[in-house]
């Protein structure tokens, strides 16, 4: 008989949402249907038409009448909504400060989230960014660390790759400084995000190509991929497709487009609008194996399954093989670390990163601030809400007296709170779309709304906003629907013990929790404030920078510069105009290595290098400890050191180390001590001083402060 | 409108069958007739709403084991639903008369 049946479960829809009456005939001119059909055109037919039939019966008139509420409720409910409006307007004062103290709360950190949110999201979007690592470098001297930077030697990449076969592959990139200038149509452009790339970083990163092929693109010297937004902005409509573009690397070169990729995402630790192939930089000579050179920021791609915790054990072994015995001879060591792609922007702090990176700790203690400032809104709720209690006392007691009972009074503050809280969500929403504008240029960044795309954090957010609606709400519902009649109309109302205990218990947290705040958000203010007033041991205040576009070193430069700086000079409210390799503000970049010329190798030390003119620490109004400055009219090599790198070349003073000569290792030369400065601060106060040597360059390239 | 085209055919429907207008019978003459192929739950709609403006009137009976037992609601046309119906079609042919070369009788 089973086969006779019509499917279970229509059958069991149907009976659910059906009304006794209609189910009746309804059922039955089903099933006679079915029976009919089961005869003439066999089952499976059968079933599938009664299944189709009874969805077409799902309408209003067949709906049992359970759906509809029962009347006196639907009234009741009117009633409610009535009176929570009416009280709302009623209490201005209270209904204000209760749905603007919410609003402002979930404001505040639903911002605050957005922005951990979008800083945590960094390099997540790449496909393997799992198994990508980058090669962060240590450097330590006599046992001591000297430096650690976020770039590496150019043969490390291809030498993990050769001698690991976890490694599938690397990626190697190098910078272009301050940027430089492309030309195209005789249109000058000053770009900055340019990088010089292998191909293998577009096939390990998930830059997606929109034209060109990831095989083969940048695998020419002389090749490039650009970005669509910067295909626009500098070829226009054109299509950018075997294009060619003038690029300043070390001399003019032209770099044919083979590519077009999507504009680099907000959350990406490297941003780059064009990316030059590797091997146009093989001239250079230290690009592809070369164990001197510092620069090459290098990036491995680990198997899948793969450990890089195993890898990072045998790094010290791959270090011994390849630079064991230089290492010695110094009495030098090097170290390698795999850093995880993913926490690069977060917990990185090396010489050289990319961009300013973010910091873990700010991101915990921004969440951790977020999740304050929301408790202290819905304790204020409370706060605010059973304060007012005892004004709708009364009302309570009417409505009991007129036969309402406790469920009733439950849920017609329920509805307000729920009011409450809506009206709060929406000001709040209103209130984040239009400070966003402001708080994109505070913090910097594109705080995108695209974090709300995501459903995951949409069903968070809307999960504590609930949690927020029952939690605030129970409190001052429980509270006032308790009260008994008799004793609101005899005017006497006590609270419990426990009541006014919890009641106290918020109050106190409250209030700590803001104080705390304030007293955070002031010591912070005053440890800025002290280290602006720290003395830095130069003038900046009168100095203007001016930056030069790129490294442009032909041979017209030297004639070229001289007028540019005395036209400078010419003009009454400049009183120096000097140049340098880097300014006081910037990390010096350039290290090398020192030694007294009559001493072994063994004691030579690394030292920041900026290059300056005769005018740079006048400028800067740097005094000396002893010697003098450089001038025009210089004698041999000479070179001016600071009071660190006194010490560090372990001269007893000042004066002792004037007419010393050094030698400088990488360039083979002998220089001669002419003076001593005062150490200033480079960067921040928070930094030591480092030991900083400058040698005269008068047509340093880099930034022109006038003072 | 007093009645729908829908409500029209089965008030029609359910005229003709006479006291065997009931769901299926009414369905299937739709069907054989007109060649109309309404869901179940379209025409139980209509039902519903032709007896609740008071063009017919329902009684039960006839439960079968074909129906599982479920008994049968049998129709019939009200007089307020004959007059009805003759009012809609007497306006349909007062206003067809007055489309020249339209040709109004049985065949």
């Amino acid at each position: 008989m089973k086969d006779q049946d019509p499917p279970r479960w229509p059958d069991r829809f149907l009976r659910w949402f059906c009304s006794e009456e209609v189910l009746e005939t309804l059922q039955g001119d089903l099933y006679e249907l079915y029976r009919k059909r089961l005869a003439k055109r066999g089952k499976l037919i059968a079933d599938l038409f009664f299944t189709f039939d009874v969805i077409s019966a799902c309408r209003p008139f067949a709906f049992s009448k359970r759906w509809f509420l029962n009347s006196n409720n639907n009234i009741m409910i009117g009633h409610y909504l009535k009176v929570s409006a009416r009280n709302l307007v009623r209490h201005k004062t209270y209904s204000f400060l209760n749905i603007l103290g919410l609003a402002i709360g979930m404001a505040s950190s639903v911002i605050i989230f957005q922005y951990v949110l979008f800083e945590r999201s960094y390099d997540s979007f790449h496909s393997k960014t799992d198994r990508i690592f980058r090669i962060r470098f240590e450097y330590y001297q006599n046992g001591k660390k000297e430096f650690n930077l976020a770039s590496t030697y150019s043969a490390v990449g291809p030498a993990l790759e050769q001698d690991y076969p976890e490694v599938e592959s690397s990626a190697r990139v190098i910078g272009f400084g301050d940027g430089t200038v492309l030309t195209y149509n005789n249109h000058a452009h000053l770009e900055k995000k340019i990088f010089f790339a292998e191909t293998s970083f577009l096939n390990m990163f998930s830059f997606p190509l929109v034209k060109g092929d990831v095989k083969t693109a940048l695998l020419q010297p002389n090749t490039m991929v650009i970005s669509e937004s910067a295909a626009r902005r500098i070829l226009g409509d054109e299509e950018p497709m075997g294009k060619v573009i003038q690029v300043f690397t070390d001399k003019p070169t032209p770099m044919q487009i083979v590519g077009v990729f999507k504009d680099v995402p907000g959350n990406s630790h490297i941003k780059f609008d064009f990316l030059v192939s590797y091997p146009t930089t093989y001239p250079w000579g230290w690009t592809q194996n070369d164990w001197g050179e510092l620069s090459v920021y290098t990036y491995v791609l680990l198997n899948q399954g793969a450990d890089f915790h195993d890898l990072q054990a045998k790094l010290p072994a791959f270090i011994e093989k390849y630079e064991g015995k230089a290492l010695r001879s110094t009495n030098s060591f090097e170290e390698l670390t795999l850093q995880p792609l993913r926490d690069i922007h977060l917990y990185s702090d090396l010489g050289g990163e990319l961009e300013v990176n973010g910091n873990h700790k700010i991101s915990f203690f921004l969440t951790i601030i977020a999740v304050f400032i929301m408790l202290i809104a819905w304790i204020n709720y409370i706060n605010i809400s059973s304060a007012n209690a005892l004004d709708r006392a009364k009302e309570v007691g009417i409505r009991k007296v007129s036969g309402a009972s406790q469920g009733h009074i439950t849920l017609q503050f329920f509805f307000e709170t729920v009011m409450i809280n809506c009206i709060a969500i929406v000001t709040a929403a209103i209130l984040i779309l239009i400070t966003r504008p402001y708080l994109e240029v505070l913090v910097g960044k594109p705080l995108t709304l695209a974090v709300f795309e995501d459903v995951r954090v949409l069903v968070t957010l809307l999960a504590i906003l609930l949690f927020g609606i029952l939690l605030t709400g129970t409190y001052p519902v429980v509270a006032l629907s308790s009260f008994t009649i008799a004793s609101v109309l005899k005017g006497k109302l006590k609270r419990s013990p426990t009541g006014w205990f919890l009641k106290r218990g918020l109050v106190v947290f409250q209030f700590t929790a803001s104080i705390g705040l304030i007293i955070g958000t002031i010591t912070v203010y005053q440890q800025i404030k002290h280290m602006q007033k720290q003395k830095l041991g130069i003038a900046i205040d009168q100095v203007l920078v001016v930056k030069a576009p790129a490294q442009i070193s032909d041979s017209t430069f030297r004639a070229r510069i001289e007028p540019f700086k005395n036209g400078l000079q010419q003009l009454a409210q400049v009183s120096y105009v000097a140049a340098s390799t880097a300014i006081p503000g910037e990390e010096v970049g350039r290290i090398q290595n020192f030694r007294i010329a009559n001493k072994t190798e063994k004691e030579k030390n690394m030292f920041r290098v900026i290059g300056i003119d005769a005018n740079f620490l006048q400028a800067y109004q740097s005094s000396f400890v002893a010697g003098r400055n450089f001038s025009q009219e210089l004698k041999g090599p000479s070179i001016i050191i600071n009071e660190t790198a006194l010490k560090l070349l372990k001269f007893k003073d000042a004066q002792d180390a004037i007419g010393q000569a050094v030698l400088w290792e990488e360039r083979k030369t002998v220089y001669e001590i002419i003076g001593v400065t005062r150490n200033y601060h480079q960067q921040s106060p928070k930094n030591d001083f480092a030991p900083t040597i400058f040698f005269y360059n008068p047509a340093a390239w880099g930034s022109f402060p006038l003072s | 409108m007093k009645l729908a085209t829908f409500e029209e055919l089965v008030l029609l429907v359910i005229g003709t069958l006479g006291d065997e207008a009931y769901g299926v019978a009414i369905k299937e003459t739709l069907q054989k007739e007109l060649g109309k192929n309404p869901s179940i739950g379209a025409l139980h709609s209509a039902l519903y709403r032709l007896e609740s403006k008071g063009y017919v009137v329902s009684r039960e009976g006839g439960a079968t084991t074909e129906r599982g037992g479920r008994r049968k609601k049998y129709y019939r046309i009200t007089a307020y639903g004959i007059r009805t119906l003759e009012e809609v079609n007497e306006m349909r042919v007062k206003l067809a008369r007055q489309i020249p070369g339209l040709k109004l009788g049985f065949k």
